[in-house]
């Protein structure tokens, strides 16, 4: 019994052994892998990013702001954070990690509240985490309730790499996909696919509204204004066909309307927008393909052009406008 | 609670100290940590459902005890009418949870201008009931057939309906078998010991390695089935074949691996079901634990096959429907049952069912070529009978012949990676086919013992994929 227990451990001890140097490997070939995911995560972990402008929220933030575009017509610097999959609080986690890995701080933060920012969504595209998991700040969110991540995965060798099979595939043998990316952003050239009409139906949309996540939000709001940050949020468009499936949205726009009063920042809502009825624009209901997303940069950048600019004829700041006059621009962009 | 979740991984090592180290002594006490340690296994999934497992527990002991009272005192009648009410209590506990609404729907699609709506309530399958009520029955029809004594001993009879590796999925123990074995005194072995770890670990490789990765194919093919050519549709049915295979074998395997710790012997339950060299052989290697319930308690009191050439016939429709229906409540699990009868009929009628009893080429290294083709023949046919099996209906079933039989059959189909751990897999089963398990690794040497076992390890951390359930849980 007893040489069977020792047998065991020692088994054990070997194998964690062996287990750290694939561990390291593994880690450093996701961590140079040119996966989009990945590599944003890199220029933010490294420091890298110097940008005037950013661009906070889901997979409908990267597929819709063409970086490019907005730095041509408004002559800054952006980037796009966006990130797939992720509610609210992913946003805040990226947001923190930039600040706190000595990124330039932006001048302006583009906020993309989407249709499930605040909803209940949880767990998709964890794999990109699991690289960062000595991160404190990343390992106390994914270490949840929502999230799978537990204190071993932070400490046992490779264990965070269990059943993540595909994202290290693609590392080890160097196959990198989604790549050519520009400031975190590469507009996919496809085309409207009506399938997934129906796979949103499956989702049960409305994708709800979670208030505990507010606080946070709010919170981080103060944080950038704080730091020098004008933020500004967006609903970037979603067309009518999903939008029609899609019940609440008028009562999610007024909580979003109601933060943004609340907050002092602007609420551009392109959700009625004439781009909304194209299917041209839209991979699916919820993201633009590339035609889109530079569509929608060129408007987005003009109508930011215009505020910027009305700021300044009116000698006013962004974030310290008063609420009356942010209203009335509300529902002129609106 | 599942094997291969990080639950289990601390559950297993608590129970296997607290076993041997703290409740050692005394079997009764050690039994009764067994009932707890199972109970809570059982519990992790949904707790409500531990009062069934208590119920079919309880009444096959008290049923067990009462027909041997009954026949001692002379009264067979009584003996046979209280192993009658236990049957049909068990299998009315069966009945409701698992098969109430396939009833009560079928009974409508033949009225249907009649209205179910309040009829058909919604029931949650508990895991794993119909595993332990089989196991349960065998127990109170040995005593009644005299096979067995009945136990006095409560707790050892519970830890024999419970015991936590083989509850959910088996294999269906018989009380002649483990009832015993809770009530001797168990002795630590190390060489079993550690032979069941390497039973374990060659269960998870299969699972996690091979049928989680086929899955991932299978499901996408059986949800889209009109997108994919006819060869397509030929390799996912192929590889849902060795992935039901290596997700229940591997379960097998682990429970199996996972009772020799305990010092518990668990009955083996596939032996190389696709090396078989017709589908009577193919029977005799799949299951085995339900197979041979089903011969021992149905088939042989209906007369087997040393009857009639009708009756035969009868009896061996009955077996292979009631087998397909065992499975769950839906036609398709029926036609999948009488499409392997139908299969079997032409062995049994000519005698030829019991032509192969031994293994494939044991004293060669490899099949002749009659051998190879043999093999690959009846795996067609039960890849064929897979599909019944895998899909939803009837309807997606002939959609999905349809699909394989046209001329798309001939075109290049959508390969998988996953050939190469069904390779592997089948490579180390055909080396120790001949062994008690598929993983009783034979090299002197410990450094090539445990380089396999670490790969074995590291191909399971980094190829697993999101699946976790295994499909006989269902069952």
């Amino acid at each position: 019994m007893k040489r069977f227990c020792i047998h065991i451990i020692i088994f054990l001890i070997i194998w964690f052994a062996l287990s750290i140097p694939v561990d390291i490997y593994i880690t450093h070939k996701i961590r140079t892998s040119q996966t989009r995911a990945i590599a944003v995560w890199e220029d933010i972990f490294n420091g890298r990013i110097d940008a005037d402008m950013l661009f906070l929220g889901s997979s409908r933030t990267s597929d819709a702001y063409n970086p490019a575009i907005f730095d041509s017509i408004l002559g800054v610097n952006s980037y796009n954070l966006g990130m797939h999959g992720n509610l609210i609080d992913k946003d805040i986690l990226r947001y923190n990690l930039y600040y706190k890995y000595s990124n330039r701080i932006p001048k302006y933060i583009i906020w993309d509240l989407c249709n499930g920012a605040f909803g209940y969504s949880q767990r998709v595209f964890d794999y990109q985490f699991a690289p960062y998991l000595f991160d404190d700040d990343v390992f106390r969110l994914l270490h949840n309730s929502r999230h799978k991540f537990t204190i071993f995965d932070r400490y046992v060798p490779l264990l965070r790499y269990y059943r993540q099979k595909n994202i290290i595939g693609y590392a080890i043998k160097n196959k990198h996909f989604n790549t050519g990316y520009y400031k975190g952003f590469k507009g996919k050239d496809w085309h409207w696919n009506p399938e997934n009409l129906n796979k949103l139906e499956d989702k049960s949309i409305p994708m709800g509204y979670n208030p505990e996540l507010l606080p946070d939000f709010l919170n981080t709001v103060k944080k950038m204004k704080e730091s020098g940050s004008e933020v500004i949020f967006i609903y970037s468009p979603f067309h009518y066909e999903g939008q029609v499936k899609q019940a609440g949205m008028d009562s999610l726009f007024a909580i979003y309307q109601q933060i943004a009063e609340d907050n002092n920042c602007i609420f551009l809502n392109y959700n009625y927008d004439s781009m909304c009825y194209d299917t041209s624009y839209f991979i699916d209901a919820t993201h633009l393909n590339l035609h889109g997303a530079n569509v929608f940069s060129a408007k987005c950048s003009k109508d930011l052009d215009s505020i910027f600019n009305f700021c300044k004829s009116k000698k006013m700041h962004l974030t310290t406008t008063n609420k009356e006059t942010l209203q009335s621009e509300n529902e002129q962009y609106n | 609670m599942i094997f291969n979740s990080p639950e289990f991984l601390l559950f297993l090592p608590i129970v296997f100290l607290l076993y041997w180290f703290v409740f050692k002594k005394s079997i009764k006490i050690q039994n009764f940590f067994v009932v707890i340690a199972s109970y809570f296994f059982y519990g992790w999934w949904d707790w409500r459902f531990l009062f069934l497992i208590a119920i079919t527990s309880f009444c096959s002991w008290a049923s067990g005890l009462l027909i041997e009272k009954n026949r001692a005192s002379q009264n067979t009648k009584k003996a046979k009418v209280v192993n009658i009410c236990n049957i049909v209590l068990n299998l009315l506990i069966l009945g409701v949870f698992k098969y109430y609404n396939f009833f009560v729907e079928s009974f409508f699609d033949i009225f249907p201008t009649l209205s179910n709506d309040q009829i058909l309530i919604s029931v949650i399958l508990p895991v794993g009931i119909s595993f332990y009520t089989f196991q349960a029955l065998s127990y109170t029809i040995d005593v009644y057939r005299d096979k067995i004594e009945p136990t006095k001993d409560i707790i050892a009879f519970f830890a024999f309906v419970s015991f936590f590796p083989q509850l959910v999925a088996g294999p269906i123990e018989r009380a002649t078998n483990l009832l015993p074995q809770f009530q001797q005194k168990r002795t630590f072995d190390y060489a079993a010991a550690v032979d069941g770890c390497r039973q374990m670990l060659w269960g998870f490789f299969k699972k996690m390695v091979v049928a989680d990765n086929c899955a991932v194919f299978v499901d996408q093919v059986w949800d889209d089935i009109p997108s994919f050519s006819g060869s397509t549709l030929l390799v996912a049915a192929i590889l849902f074949s060795f992935q039901i295979y290596c997700d229940f074998s591997g379960y097998s395997d682990i429970a199996i691996g996972c009772a020799k710790l305990f010092g518990i012997k668990l009955k083996r339950n596939f032996n190389n079901p696709y090396f078989s060299r017709d589908i009577a052989e193919f029977w005799r290697r799949w299951h085995i634990s339900l197979t041979t319930w089903f011969r021992d308690y149905i088939y042989i009191p209906l007369g087997g096959s040393r009857t009639t050439k009708a009756k035969i016939v009868r009896n061996t429709f009955i077996i292979f429907l009631v087998s397909g229906f065992w499975h769950g409540a839906n036609w398709t699990f029926i036609i999948w049952g009488a499409f392997h009868a139908l299969l079997f009929l032409p062995l049994i009628l000519l005698g030829k069912n019991r032509k192969y009893t031994d293994n494939i080429a044991s004293n060669r290294s490899f099949p002749t070529f009659k051998e190879l083709l043999q093999i690959l023949l009846t795996f067609l046919l039960a890849t064929f009978g897979w599909i019944i099996f895998r899909s939803d209906d009837i309807t997606q079933a002939m959609q999905f012949f349809r699909g394989i039989f046209n001329i798309s059959i001939i075109s290049i189909p959508m390969i998988s990676k996953c050939f190469i751990f069904i390779a592997i897999m089948l490579i180390v089963e055909w080396i120790n086919r001949n062994n008690e398990h598929e993983f009783q690794i034979q090299s002197r040497y410990r450094v090539v013992r445990y380089i396999i076992y670490y790969t074995i390890m590291l191909s399971i951390v980094l190829l697993s994929t999101q699946q976790e359930t295994f499909i006989y849980f269902q069952f």
